[in-house]
C-alpha cells in the first residue's frame, strides 16, 4: 500500500495491478476477511458515505474484475465480518469507484553489483 | 498510480518473493566465484538487527538491486564490497535494504546459506577483507613514515 493506494503481484502469472484508493480499501478488507459482495457493498457504502444502490453496483463490478484477473476466489464465508473499521473517510466528492488496473507482466529481474 | 511507480513497487515484490516467483538472476563478475552470470538468486526480507557480517543484502539504488557482502554494520548504514574487486568499498543506507540473499542456484545445484560450503565462503570473504584492511593500514603508515624521514631538519643557529 502506498498512499492509500496499492500494487498487487499475482504470483502465477507474475502480472501486476494497481488499485486506486477505494479499490484498495477494499482489498485490505477482503486480506482481513472474507465478505460475501452484499457485505463488501454496504460496507463501501458506509465508508465512503455513498448511496446503496450506487455501492452496489461498483463493488459487484469491482469483484468481477478481480475474479476474471484471478486475484480472487469464490468461497464460504464462515461468519459476518466485524463492522469495526466502517468509519467514514474523506468526502463524497474525493470517492472515486474501486477500479484494477492491469500493468503489465514482470520480466526476470537482475541483479548486479557492479 | 503511474505506471513507472507501480512497476518499481512491482519489481520491489518480485524481488521480496523471489522464493516462489524463481524470476531474479544474478549478472556479472563483481561476486564470482560465489556469484556468477545467470545464477538464479533467492532474495528473503530481513530486519536490520538479523544482519551480520559476512551477509550478501540487495538493496535499492535508482532503479538498479545492487547485490553485495557485508563487511562492516553500522547504526544506520552497511559497509559492503564485491567478493572479485577487493579494492571497492561500497556503503548503503539502512532505508534502502530490500532482503539478503538466502539461497543460489546453478545448474540445478541449490546452495542455502546455512550450508557448510556456503559459510566456508563467507569466512573466507571476510578473512580476505581483515588482510585488505590491514595491508591497507601498512601502506598508509608506510607513507606516513616515508613523509617524516623526507621532512627537512631544522637547525638552530645564533
Amino acid at each position: 500500500m502506498i498512499d492509500e493506494e496499492a500494487v498487487i503481484i499475482h504470483l502465477d502469472s507474475s502480472s501486476y495491478f494497481g488499485l486506486n484508493p477505494s479499490g484498495a480499501s477494499i482489498w485490505s478488507r477482503l486480506v482481513e476477511t472474507a465478505c460475501t459482495p452484499v457485505e463488501v457493498a454496504e460496507w463501501l457504502s458506509a465508508r465512503y458515505r455513498i448511496r446503496p444502490d450506487q455501492a452496489h453496483n461498483e463493488a459487484k463490478a469491482f469483484l468481477e474484475q478481480l475474479a476474471q484477473a484471478e486475484l480472487l476466489q469464490e468461497g464460504t464465508v464462515a461468519q459476518s465480518p466485524a463492522a469495526s473499521d466502517t468509519e467514514p473517510v474523506g468526502s463524497l466528492d474525493e470517492y472515486q469507484a474501486p477500479e484494477l488496473v492491469r500493468f503489465g507482466d514482470l520480466n526476470t529481474l537482475i541483479l548486479s553489483a557492479e | 498510480m503511474n505506471p513507472a511507480g507501480a512497476k518499481r513497487i512491482a519489481q520491489d515484490l518480485q524481488l521480496l518473493c523471489s522464493a516462489r516467483l524463481r524470476s531474479v538472476r544474478f549478472h556479472g563478475l563483481s561476486m564470482s566465484p560465489f556469484l556468477k552470470e545467470g545464477d538464479r538468486v533467492t532474495v528473503e526480507p530481513v530486519c536490520w538487527e538479523d544482519i551480520k557480517r559476512g551477509d550478501i543484502v540487495t538493496y535499492r539504488c535508482e532503479a538498479k538491486y545492487p547485490t553485495r557482502r557485508v563487511v562492516s554494520k553500522r547504526r544506520d548504514r552497511l559497509l559492503l564490497w564485491c567478493d572479485n574487486w577487493p579494492a571497492l568499498r561500497f556503503t548503503m543506507a539502512r532505508t534502502d535494504l530490500l532482503g539478503r540473499v538466502v539461497m543460489v542456484e546453478r545448474d540445478g545445484k541449490l546452495l542455502h546459506h546455512r550450508d557448510p560450503e556456503w559459510l566456508a565462503v563467507r569466512r573466507r570473504a571476510l578473512a580476505m577483507y581483515r588482510r585488505s584492511v590491514l595491508a591497507l593500514a601498512r601502506r598508509r603508515l608506510k607513507r606516513l613514515a616515508g613523509s617524516l624521514l623526507r621532512a627537512p631538519r631544522r637547525v638552530r643557529t645564533g
